[in-house]
Protein backbone atom coordinates (compact mmCIF):
# COMPACT_ATOMS: atom_id res chain seq x y z
CA UNK A 1 0.00 0.00 0.00
CA UNK A 2 3.06 2.41 -0.53
CA UNK A 3 2.80 3.97 -3.74
CA UNK A 4 -0.43 3.09 -5.24
CA UNK A 5 -3.89 4.05 -3.51
CA UNK A 6 -5.68 1.13 -2.71
CA UNK A 7 -9.69 1.05 -2.01
CA UNK A 8 -10.52 -1.05 0.97
CA UNK A 9 -14.04 -2.30 2.49
CA UNK A 10 -14.22 -2.89 6.38
CA UNK A 11 -14.84 -6.34 7.16
CA UNK A 12 -18.05 -7.04 8.94
CA UNK A 13 -19.97 -10.35 10.40
CA UNK A 14 -22.66 -9.74 7.79
CA UNK A 15 -20.86 -9.75 4.90
CA UNK A 16 -18.11 -11.78 6.39
CA UNK A 17 -18.96 -14.92 3.26
CA UNK A 18 -18.62 -12.20 0.53
CA UNK A 19 -14.87 -11.83 1.40
CA UNK A 20 -14.58 -15.67 1.94
CA UNK A 21 -16.23 -16.74 -1.01
CA UNK A 22 -14.49 -13.90 -3.46
CA UNK A 23 -17.73 -12.36 -4.23
CA UNK A 24 -16.08 -9.26 -3.09
CA UNK A 25 -12.36 -8.07 -3.61
CA UNK A 26 -11.05 -5.05 -1.86
CA UNK A 27 -7.72 -3.95 -2.02
CA UNK A 28 -7.63 -4.19 1.95
CA UNK A 29 -9.67 -4.74 4.56
CA UNK A 30 -10.41 -2.92 7.85
CA UNK A 31 -11.18 -4.11 11.28
CA UNK A 32 -12.33 -2.93 14.32
CA UNK A 33 -9.59 -3.65 17.00
CA UNK A 34 -11.61 -4.90 20.10
CA UNK A 35 -14.47 -7.08 17.58
CA UNK A 36 -11.74 -9.46 16.84
CA UNK A 37 -9.27 -9.40 19.76
CA UNK A 38 -8.73 -12.76 21.64
CA UNK A 39 -11.60 -14.66 20.01
CA UNK A 40 -12.01 -17.84 19.16
CA UNK A 41 -14.47 -20.15 17.56
CA UNK A 42 -16.64 -19.51 14.67
CA UNK A 43 -15.67 -16.25 14.24
CA UNK A 44 -12.17 -16.64 15.59
CA UNK A 45 -11.39 -19.01 12.19
CA UNK A 46 -12.91 -16.98 9.80
CA UNK A 47 -10.43 -13.81 11.19
CA UNK A 48 -7.91 -15.68 10.23
CA UNK A 49 -9.17 -17.26 6.94
CA UNK A 50 -9.73 -13.44 5.83
CA UNK A 51 -6.12 -12.77 7.35
CA UNK A 52 -4.66 -15.02 4.74
CA UNK A 53 -6.16 -13.29 1.91
CA UNK A 54 -6.45 -9.63 2.13
CA UNK A 55 -4.11 -7.06 4.11
CA UNK A 56 -5.34 -5.77 7.12
CA UNK A 57 -5.78 -1.96 9.02
CA UNK A 58 -7.11 -2.10 12.60
CA UNK A 59 -8.67 0.58 13.58
CA UNK A 60 -9.76 0.92 17.08
CA UNK A 61 -12.60 1.70 18.95
CA UNK A 62 -12.27 1.90 22.77
CA UNK A 63 -8.60 3.15 23.71
CA UNK A 64 -10.22 6.20 24.15
CA UNK A 65 -7.75 8.72 24.02
CA UNK A 66 -9.50 11.51 25.37
CA UNK A 67 -9.94 9.93 28.37
CA UNK A 68 -8.88 11.48 32.32
CA UNK A 69 -7.76 8.20 33.45
CA UNK A 70 -4.38 6.23 32.98
CA UNK A 71 -4.10 4.19 29.11
CA UNK A 72 -5.33 0.79 29.94
CA UNK A 73 -2.08 -0.84 29.45
CA UNK A 74 -3.70 -4.39 30.19
CA UNK A 75 -5.80 -3.68 26.59
CA UNK A 76 -3.01 -2.33 25.00
CA UNK A 77 -0.59 -5.34 25.37
CA UNK A 78 -3.57 -7.38 23.89
CA UNK A 79 -4.17 -4.66 21.14
CA UNK A 80 -0.05 -5.07 20.70
CA UNK A 81 -0.10 -8.76 20.42
CA UNK A 82 -2.81 -8.48 17.87
CA UNK A 83 -1.22 -6.53 15.70
CA UNK A 84 2.32 -7.92 15.56
CA UNK A 85 0.16 -11.18 15.21
CA UNK A 86 -1.25 -9.94 11.61
CA UNK A 87 1.59 -7.81 10.44
CA UNK A 88 -0.57 -4.72 10.79
CA UNK A 89 1.17 -1.70 9.32
CA UNK A 90 -1.60 0.97 10.50
CA UNK A 91 -3.45 1.46 13.55
CA UNK A 92 -6.19 4.30 13.97
CA UNK A 93 -8.15 5.36 16.57
CA UNK A 94 -10.67 8.35 16.89
CA UNK A 95 -10.18 11.59 18.76
CA UNK A 96 -12.99 11.44 21.06
CA UNK A 97 -13.49 9.68 24.39
CA UNK A 98 -15.56 6.41 24.55
CA UNK A 99 -14.43 5.50 28.98
CA UNK A 100 -14.51 7.80 31.73
CA UNK A 101 -13.53 6.27 35.49
CA UNK A 102 -13.14 3.04 33.32
CA UNK A 103 -16.66 2.39 32.24
CA UNK A 104 -17.01 2.01 28.36
CA UNK A 105 -19.54 3.62 27.08
CA UNK A 106 -19.52 2.38 23.21
CA UNK A 107 -20.04 5.80 21.41
CA UNK A 108 -17.87 8.46 20.63
CA UNK A 109 -18.14 11.43 22.42
CA UNK A 110 -16.30 14.78 21.71
CA UNK A 111 -13.37 16.49 23.32
CA UNK A 112 -13.34 19.64 24.68
CA UNK A 113 -11.33 21.50 21.97
CA UNK A 114 -9.10 23.23 24.47
CA UNK A 115 -5.13 23.89 24.75
CA UNK A 116 -5.02 21.67 28.15
CA UNK A 117 -6.88 18.75 26.23
CA UNK A 118 -4.25 19.01 23.54
CA UNK A 119 -1.57 18.42 25.77
CA UNK A 120 -3.08 15.74 27.72
CA UNK A 121 -4.05 13.34 24.26
CA UNK A 122 -0.39 14.46 22.38
CA UNK A 123 1.04 12.87 25.87
CA UNK A 124 -1.17 9.83 25.27
CA UNK A 125 -1.12 9.16 21.77
CA UNK A 126 2.88 9.52 22.37
CA UNK A 127 2.59 7.18 25.46
CA UNK A 128 0.64 4.76 22.46
CA UNK A 129 3.21 4.89 20.12
CA UNK A 130 5.61 4.49 22.88
CA UNK A 131 4.59 1.41 23.93
CA UNK A 132 3.09 -0.02 20.19
CA UNK A 133 6.15 0.57 18.79
CA UNK A 134 4.22 2.28 15.68
CA UNK A 135 2.59 5.11 14.40
CA UNK A 136 -0.66 6.32 15.77
CA UNK A 137 -3.59 7.89 12.99
CA UNK A 138 -5.85 9.62 15.00
CA UNK A 139 -9.17 10.01 13.17
CA UNK A 140 -11.10 13.16 12.93
CA UNK A 141 -14.66 12.13 14.22
CA UNK A 142 -18.39 13.27 13.92
CA UNK A 143 -19.69 15.38 17.23
CA UNK A 144 -22.83 16.83 17.12
CA UNK A 145 -22.49 19.62 19.63
CA UNK A 146 -18.93 20.83 20.76
CA UNK A 147 -18.58 21.25 24.45
CA UNK A 148 -16.51 23.95 26.66
CA UNK A 149 -14.45 25.16 23.40
CA UNK A 150 -11.74 27.39 23.17
CA UNK A 151 -10.24 26.75 19.51
CA UNK A 152 -11.71 25.55 16.70
CA UNK A 153 -12.34 21.79 15.39
CA UNK A 154 -9.25 22.34 12.80
CA UNK A 155 -6.72 24.03 15.53
CA UNK A 156 -7.16 20.99 17.75
CA UNK A 157 -6.22 18.64 15.77
CA UNK A 158 -3.65 20.50 14.43
CA UNK A 159 -1.96 21.44 17.56
CA UNK A 160 -2.32 17.52 18.26
CA UNK A 161 -1.11 16.22 15.23
CA UNK A 162 2.01 18.73 15.58
CA UNK A 163 2.39 18.16 19.51
CA UNK A 164 2.46 14.14 19.06
CA UNK A 165 3.90 13.38 15.77
CA UNK A 166 1.04 11.20 15.45
CA UNK A 167 -0.75 10.40 11.76
CA UNK A 168 -3.78 11.38 10.81
CA UNK A 169 -6.85 9.01 9.61
CA UNK A 170 -9.01 11.30 7.23
CA UNK A 171 -12.82 10.53 7.41
CA UNK A 172 -14.00 12.57 4.40
CA UNK A 173 -17.82 11.75 5.73
CA UNK A 174 -17.50 13.20 8.99
CA UNK A 175 -15.95 17.22 7.54
CA UNK A 176 -19.26 16.99 5.66
CA UNK A 177 -21.11 16.08 8.75
CA UNK A 178 -19.64 18.34 10.98
CA UNK A 179 -19.64 21.27 8.30
CA UNK A 180 -23.18 20.72 8.07
CA UNK A 181 -24.28 20.85 11.55
CA UNK A 182 -22.15 23.01 12.50
CA UNK A 183 -21.83 25.60 10.14
CA UNK A 184 -19.02 26.04 8.34
CA UNK A 185 -17.03 25.05 5.28
CA UNK A 186 -15.92 21.34 4.40
CA UNK A 187 -13.59 22.40 1.70
CA UNK A 188 -11.78 25.24 3.78
CA UNK A 189 -11.92 22.57 6.21
CA UNK A 190 -9.80 20.32 4.13
CA UNK A 191 -7.04 23.11 2.83
CA UNK A 192 -6.71 23.41 6.83
CA UNK A 193 -5.98 20.09 7.71
CA UNK A 194 -2.28 18.51 8.14
CA UNK A 195 -2.79 16.18 4.99
CA UNK A 196 0.85 15.74 4.40
CA UNK A 197 0.24 13.32 7.99
CA UNK A 198 -2.76 11.56 6.57
CA UNK A 199 -2.27 7.49 6.85
CA UNK A 200 -5.67 6.56 5.13
CA UNK A 201 -8.83 8.23 4.33
CA UNK A 202 -12.10 6.99 5.53
CA UNK A 203 -15.41 7.22 3.45
CA UNK A 204 -18.83 6.40 4.70
CA UNK A 205 -22.51 7.57 4.41
CA UNK A 206 -24.94 9.15 7.17
CA UNK A 207 -28.33 9.68 7.57
CA UNK A 208 -29.99 13.61 7.67
CA UNK A 209 -32.48 13.54 11.22
CA UNK A 210 -33.38 16.69 10.82
CA UNK A 211 -33.47 19.47 8.71
CA UNK A 212 -30.40 20.78 9.92
CA UNK A 213 -29.14 17.28 12.03
CA UNK A 214 -27.11 14.54 9.95
CA UNK A 215 -26.09 11.78 12.26
CA UNK A 216 -23.05 10.12 11.00
CA UNK A 217 -24.68 6.19 10.86
CA UNK A 218 -21.84 4.57 8.71
CA UNK A 219 -25.96 2.72 7.12
CA UNK A 220 -25.88 4.44 4.00
CA UNK A 221 -24.85 4.69 0.32
CA UNK A 222 -22.08 7.58 0.35
CA UNK A 223 -24.22 10.66 -1.27
CA UNK A 224 -22.75 13.00 -3.83
CA UNK A 225 -21.60 16.03 -2.34
CA UNK A 226 -19.19 13.99 -0.38
CA UNK A 227 -17.86 12.32 -3.40
CA UNK A 228 -17.11 15.96 -4.43
CA UNK A 229 -15.29 16.61 -1.40
CA UNK A 230 -13.30 13.44 -1.72
CA UNK A 231 -12.39 14.13 -4.92
CA UNK A 232 -11.34 17.67 -3.78
CA UNK A 233 -9.54 16.34 -0.87
CA UNK A 234 -7.52 13.48 -3.13
CA UNK A 235 -6.57 16.48 -5.48
CA UNK A 236 -4.61 18.11 -2.86
CA UNK A 237 -3.11 14.49 -1.29
CA UNK A 238 -0.45 12.12 -2.34
CA UNK A 239 -2.21 8.32 -2.79
CA UNK A 240 -3.27 6.86 0.47
CA UNK A 241 -5.44 3.70 1.21
CA UNK A 242 -9.72 4.67 1.06
CA UNK A 243 -11.51 2.93 3.18
CA UNK A 244 -15.19 2.30 2.89
CA UNK A 245 -16.83 1.73 5.76
CA UNK A 246 -20.48 0.22 5.96
CA UNK A 247 -21.88 -1.10 9.36
CA UNK A 248 -25.14 -2.00 8.95
CA UNK A 249 -27.92 -1.87 6.84
CA UNK A 250 -25.94 -3.61 4.37
CA UNK A 251 -27.07 -3.36 0.57
CA UNK A 252 -26.72 -6.00 -2.26
CA UNK A 253 -22.89 -6.48 -2.38
CA UNK A 254 -23.91 -4.88 -5.75
CA UNK A 255 -24.15 -1.33 -4.46
CA UNK A 256 -21.19 -2.06 -2.63
CA UNK A 257 -18.61 -2.46 -5.54
CA UNK A 258 -20.32 0.50 -7.15
CA UNK A 259 -19.25 2.37 -4.28
CA UNK A 260 -16.04 0.93 -4.20
CA UNK A 261 -15.47 1.89 -8.35
CA UNK A 262 -16.53 5.36 -7.70
CA UNK A 263 -14.14 5.65 -5.22
CA UNK A 264 -11.22 4.14 -7.39
CA UNK A 265 -12.19 5.87 -10.16
CA UNK A 266 -12.20 9.06 -8.51
CA UNK A 267 -8.39 8.21 -7.01
CA UNK A 268 -7.42 7.09 -10.42
CA UNK A 269 -8.26 10.38 -11.71
CA UNK A 270 -6.55 12.25 -8.98
CA UNK A 271 -3.35 10.50 -9.37
CA UNK A 272 -3.22 11.18 -13.24
CA UNK A 273 -3.64 14.71 -12.14
CA UNK A 274 -0.98 14.48 -10.04
CA UNK A 275 1.29 12.97 -12.38
CA UNK A 276 0.56 15.84 -15.03
CA UNK A 277 1.15 18.75 -12.34
CA UNK B 1 -3.15 13.86 33.60
CA UNK B 2 -2.54 17.18 31.97
CA UNK B 3 -7.02 18.25 32.33
CA UNK B 4 -7.56 20.98 34.22
CA UNK B 5 -10.07 20.97 36.59
CA UNK B 6 -12.55 22.68 33.94
CA UNK B 7 -11.73 20.20 31.30
CA UNK B 8 -12.31 16.92 32.68
CA UNK B 9 -15.30 18.24 34.84
CA UNK B 10 -17.20 18.98 31.13
CA UNK B 11 -16.20 15.52 30.35
CA UNK B 12 -17.52 13.95 33.69
CA UNK B 13 -20.72 16.09 33.07
CA UNK B 14 -21.16 15.24 29.35
CA UNK B 15 -21.24 11.49 30.89
CA UNK B 16 -23.47 11.90 33.53
CA UNK B 17 -26.17 14.03 30.61
CA UNK B 18 -25.84 10.94 28.90
CA UNK B 19 -26.15 8.34 31.59
CA UNK B 20 -28.70 9.57 33.47
CA UNK B 21 -30.51 12.29 31.44
CA UNK B 22 -30.54 14.39 34.35
CA UNK B 23 -29.51 17.87 33.64
CA UNK B 24 -26.39 19.74 33.31
CA UNK B 25 -24.60 22.58 33.06
CA UNK B 26 -22.03 22.39 30.04
CA UNK B 27 -21.48 25.39 27.45
CA UNK B 28 -22.35 23.65 24.50
CA UNK B 29 -22.55 24.78 20.97
CA UNK B 30 -26.07 22.58 20.22
CA UNK B 31 -28.18 21.27 22.77
CA UNK B 32 -30.22 19.16 20.11
CA UNK B 33 -26.75 17.93 19.82
CA UNK B 34 -26.15 17.41 23.32
CA UNK B 35 -29.36 15.16 23.59
CA UNK B 36 -28.49 13.05 20.53
CA UNK B 37 -25.61 11.11 22.18
CA UNK B 38 -27.78 10.21 25.20
CA UNK B 39 -30.23 8.84 22.68
CA UNK B 40 -26.95 7.33 20.42
CA UNK B 41 -25.48 5.34 23.58
CA UNK B 42 -28.57 4.41 25.21
CA UNK B 43 -29.71 2.53 21.48
CA UNK B 44 -26.03 0.91 21.70
CA UNK B 45 -26.71 -0.60 25.22
CA UNK B 46 -30.02 -1.85 24.39
CA UNK B 47 -29.42 -3.31 20.92
CA UNK B 48 -26.39 -4.92 22.41
CA UNK B 49 -28.31 -6.57 24.99
CA UNK B 50 -31.55 -7.35 22.78
CA UNK B 51 -28.71 -9.46 20.82
CA UNK B 52 -27.44 -10.82 23.98
CA UNK B 53 -30.21 -12.37 25.71
CA UNK B 54 -33.43 -12.71 22.88
CA UNK B 55 -34.80 -14.84 25.85
CA UNK B 56 -35.17 -12.34 28.63
CA UNK B 57 -36.02 -9.53 26.55
CA UNK B 58 -38.83 -12.11 25.14
CA UNK B 59 -40.33 -12.83 28.50
CA UNK B 60 -39.65 -9.52 30.19
CA UNK B 61 -42.03 -7.08 30.48
CA UNK B 62 -41.29 -3.75 28.32
CA UNK B 63 -41.41 -1.56 31.48
CA UNK B 64 -39.17 -4.38 33.51
CA UNK B 65 -36.71 -4.41 30.33
CA UNK B 66 -36.29 -0.69 29.76
CA UNK B 67 -35.91 -0.22 33.91
CA UNK B 68 -33.32 -2.71 33.24
CA UNK B 69 -31.43 -0.82 30.40
CA UNK B 70 -31.89 2.22 31.98
CA UNK B 71 -30.20 1.25 35.57
CA UNK B 72 -27.46 -0.37 34.02
CA UNK B 73 -26.71 2.48 32.12
CA UNK B 74 -27.01 5.16 34.91
CA UNK B 75 -25.08 2.94 37.22
CA UNK B 76 -23.49 -0.54 35.93
CA UNK B 77 -20.05 -0.75 34.48
CA UNK B 78 -18.86 -2.08 31.42
CA UNK B 79 -15.40 -2.59 32.21
CA UNK B 80 -13.77 -4.24 28.69
CA UNK B 81 -13.78 -2.52 25.36
CA UNK B 82 -14.94 -5.50 23.54
CA UNK B 83 -18.82 -4.89 22.99
CA UNK B 84 -19.66 -8.79 23.56
CA UNK B 85 -18.44 -8.81 27.36
CA UNK B 86 -21.10 -6.21 28.01
CA UNK B 87 -23.68 -9.20 28.45
CA UNK B 88 -21.59 -10.48 30.96
CA UNK B 89 -21.46 -7.06 33.29
CA UNK B 90 -25.20 -6.86 32.55
CA UNK B 91 -25.81 -10.49 34.12
CA UNK B 92 -23.32 -9.11 36.78
CA UNK B 93 -25.08 -6.44 37.66
CA UNK B 94 -28.75 -8.02 37.46
CA UNK B 95 -27.99 -10.26 39.67
CA UNK B 96 -26.02 -8.00 42.14
CA UNK B 97 -29.12 -5.74 42.40
CA UNK B 98 -31.43 -8.23 42.71
CA UNK B 99 -33.73 -7.44 39.88
CA UNK B 100 -35.17 -11.83 40.33
CA UNK B 101 -36.47 -10.14 43.20
CA UNK B 102 -37.81 -7.06 42.39
CA UNK B 103 -39.68 -8.15 39.31
CA UNK B 104 -40.82 -11.43 41.41
CA UNK B 105 -39.11 -13.63 39.14
CA UNK B 106 -36.88 -16.02 40.57
CA UNK B 107 -35.91 -17.60 37.38
CA UNK B 108 -34.56 -14.07 36.01
CA UNK B 109 -30.86 -15.01 37.23
CA UNK B 110 -30.22 -18.13 35.69
CA UNK B 111 -31.92 -17.39 32.15
CA UNK B 112 -29.51 -14.67 32.10
CA UNK B 113 -26.85 -17.09 33.02
CA UNK B 114 -27.79 -19.30 30.32
CA UNK B 115 -27.82 -16.83 27.73
CA UNK B 116 -24.55 -15.21 28.68
CA UNK B 117 -22.62 -18.54 28.93
CA UNK B 118 -23.88 -19.48 25.85
CA UNK B 119 -22.31 -16.01 24.24
CA UNK B 120 -19.33 -16.81 26.14
CA UNK B 121 -18.61 -20.31 24.72
CA UNK B 122 -19.09 -18.62 21.54
CA UNK B 123 -17.06 -16.52 21.79
CA UNK B 124 -14.01 -17.26 23.73
CA UNK B 125 -10.55 -17.79 22.81
CA UNK B 126 -9.44 -20.64 21.44
CA UNK B 127 -8.26 -23.06 24.64
CA UNK B 128 -5.10 -25.05 23.55
CA UNK B 129 -6.04 -28.35 22.97
CA UNK B 130 -3.79 -31.85 24.18
CA UNK B 131 -2.64 -34.42 21.96
CA UNK B 132 -5.43 -37.26 22.44
CA UNK B 133 -6.21 -40.19 20.38
CA UNK B 134 -9.54 -41.10 18.77
CA UNK B 135 -9.59 -44.25 19.23
CA UNK B 136 -9.81 -46.43 22.79
CA UNK B 137 -10.91 -47.96 25.61
CA UNK B 138 -13.46 -46.01 27.66
CA UNK B 139 -13.85 -47.38 30.15
CA UNK B 140 -10.29 -48.27 31.03
CA UNK B 141 -8.75 -45.38 29.51
CA UNK B 142 -8.21 -41.73 30.13
CA UNK B 143 -10.32 -39.60 28.55
CA UNK B 144 -9.33 -36.22 27.07
CA UNK B 145 -12.04 -33.46 27.49
CA UNK B 146 -12.89 -30.55 25.23
CA UNK B 147 -11.43 -27.43 27.18
CA UNK B 148 -13.67 -25.36 25.84
CA UNK B 149 -16.37 -25.54 27.79
CA UNK B 150 -18.32 -23.90 30.96
CA UNK B 151 -20.18 -26.11 33.45
CA UNK B 152 -23.12 -24.18 35.06
CA UNK B 153 -25.51 -24.58 37.82
CA UNK B 154 -29.20 -23.83 37.60
CA UNK B 155 -31.50 -23.72 40.28
CA UNK B 156 -34.35 -23.16 37.51
CA UNK B 157 -34.19 -25.09 34.23
CA UNK B 158 -34.53 -22.26 31.96
CA UNK B 159 -32.83 -24.79 29.47
CA UNK B 160 -35.97 -27.21 29.39
CA UNK B 161 -38.75 -25.25 29.74
CA UNK B 162 -40.29 -21.99 29.29
CA UNK B 163 -38.58 -19.63 32.19
CA UNK B 164 -42.21 -18.83 33.56
CA UNK B 165 -42.99 -22.28 33.67
CA UNK B 166 -39.65 -23.30 35.67
CA UNK B 167 -40.92 -21.85 39.00
CA UNK B 168 -42.68 -25.09 40.31
CA UNK B 169 -39.74 -27.00 38.86
CA UNK B 170 -37.17 -25.53 41.25
CA UNK B 171 -34.08 -27.63 42.01
CA UNK B 172 -30.24 -28.43 41.59
CA UNK B 173 -29.55 -28.30 37.48
CA UNK B 174 -26.21 -29.06 35.48
CA UNK B 175 -25.54 -27.84 32.21
CA UNK B 176 -22.67 -28.49 30.90
CA UNK B 177 -22.12 -25.63 27.41
CA UNK B 178 -18.91 -27.13 25.19
CA UNK B 179 -18.13 -25.31 21.72
CA UNK B 180 -18.12 -28.30 19.34
CA UNK B 181 -14.07 -28.62 18.38
CA UNK B 182 -15.04 -28.63 14.14
CA UNK B 183 -18.18 -26.95 13.62
CA UNK B 184 -17.57 -24.38 16.61
CA UNK B 185 -21.32 -24.77 17.32
CA UNK B 186 -22.46 -24.33 21.04
CA UNK B 187 -24.05 -27.53 22.38
CA UNK B 188 -25.81 -28.25 25.70
CA UNK B 189 -26.01 -31.00 28.04
CA UNK B 190 -28.49 -31.10 30.79
CA UNK B 191 -25.83 -33.59 33.28
CA UNK B 192 -26.92 -36.13 36.02
CA UNK B 193 -25.49 -35.09 39.18
CA UNK B 194 -23.30 -38.53 38.98
CA UNK B 195 -22.33 -37.63 36.01
CA UNK B 196 -21.07 -33.99 37.11
CA UNK B 197 -18.91 -35.92 39.53
CA UNK B 198 -17.17 -38.06 36.84
CA UNK B 199 -16.89 -35.05 34.74
CA UNK B 200 -15.00 -33.18 37.67
CA UNK B 201 -12.70 -36.45 38.36
CA UNK B 202 -11.77 -36.92 34.26
CA UNK B 203 -10.89 -32.98 34.34
CA UNK B 204 -9.19 -32.39 37.59
CA UNK B 205 -7.70 -35.72 38.35
CA UNK B 206 -6.99 -37.36 34.80
CA UNK B 207 -8.24 -40.94 35.99
CA UNK B 208 -9.83 -43.34 33.80
CA UNK B 209 -14.00 -44.26 34.35
CA UNK B 210 -12.69 -47.45 35.87
CA UNK B 211 -10.54 -45.55 38.33
CA UNK B 212 -13.12 -43.23 39.26
CA UNK B 213 -15.50 -45.81 39.45
CA UNK B 214 -13.27 -47.67 41.59
CA UNK B 215 -12.66 -45.20 43.91
CA UNK B 216 -16.00 -44.11 44.19
CA UNK B 217 -17.05 -47.97 45.43
CA UNK B 218 -14.20 -47.75 47.80
CA UNK B 219 -16.03 -45.18 49.81
CA UNK B 220 -19.27 -46.89 51.58
CA UNK B 221 -21.33 -43.87 51.20
CA UNK B 222 -21.62 -43.73 47.35
CA UNK B 223 -21.32 -47.52 45.96
CA UNK B 224 -21.80 -47.40 42.24
CA UNK B 225 -24.04 -50.29 41.44
CA UNK B 226 -24.14 -51.92 37.59
CA UNK B 227 -27.09 -49.84 36.23
CA UNK B 228 -24.89 -46.72 37.08
CA UNK B 229 -21.98 -47.76 35.81
CA UNK B 230 -23.74 -48.74 32.72
CA UNK B 231 -25.11 -45.34 32.79
CA UNK B 232 -22.09 -43.74 33.15
CA UNK B 233 -20.31 -45.49 30.14
CA UNK B 234 -23.20 -44.52 28.32
CA UNK B 235 -22.46 -41.35 29.36
CA UNK B 236 -19.12 -41.53 28.56
CA UNK B 237 -19.43 -42.95 24.66
CA UNK B 238 -21.92 -39.98 24.45
CA UNK B 239 -19.60 -37.19 25.58
CA UNK B 240 -17.26 -38.50 22.89
CA UNK B 241 -19.60 -38.81 19.96
CA UNK B 242 -20.89 -35.05 21.04
CA UNK B 243 -17.19 -34.08 21.36
CA UNK B 244 -17.44 -32.80 24.91
CA UNK B 245 -14.48 -35.18 25.04
CA UNK B 246 -12.74 -34.85 22.60
CA UNK B 247 -11.01 -38.69 22.55
CA UNK B 248 -8.22 -40.82 24.73
CA UNK B 249 -5.09 -39.82 26.58
CA UNK B 250 -2.11 -39.83 24.69
CA UNK B 251 1.42 -39.75 25.95
CA UNK B 252 2.74 -38.00 22.56
CA UNK B 253 3.51 -34.70 24.02
CA UNK B 254 2.41 -31.56 21.90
Amino acid sequence: MKNKAQIGLGFRREIADAFLDGDIKPDFIEVAAENWIELGGYWGDVFRRVNEQFPLIVHGLSLSIGSPEELDFEFLKKLKTFLKTYHVKIYSEHLSFAKFENAHFFDLLPIPFREDSVKHISMRIRQVQDYLEMPLAIENVSYYTSVEAEMTEQQFINNIVEESGCNMLLDVNNVFVNAFNHHYDPYQFIDDMPLDKVSYIHMAGHKRIAPDLIIDTHGEAIIEPVYQLFDYTTKKMNPVPILLERDFNFPELNELKTELTALRSIVNKNQYHHVIQ
Amino acid sequence: MLYNKQTYHAEKLLVEWCRTGNPVELNVTRQDGLKQYRRLFRNNIHNTLVQSFPIAFEVLTEDEWSQLIDDFFATGKVTDGRVWLMAGNFYEFVVVNEYAAIFNKPWLDDLLLFEWVEIEVHTMNDIPKEHFLTSGDLFNDIIEINPEYRLITLEYPVHLYAAEKTVEKKGSYFLLVYRHPENFKVKFSNLHPLAVVVFEKIRLERKSLKQIIDEMDALQETPIDDTQKLELQSFVKQMLEEKAFLGFKSYYKN
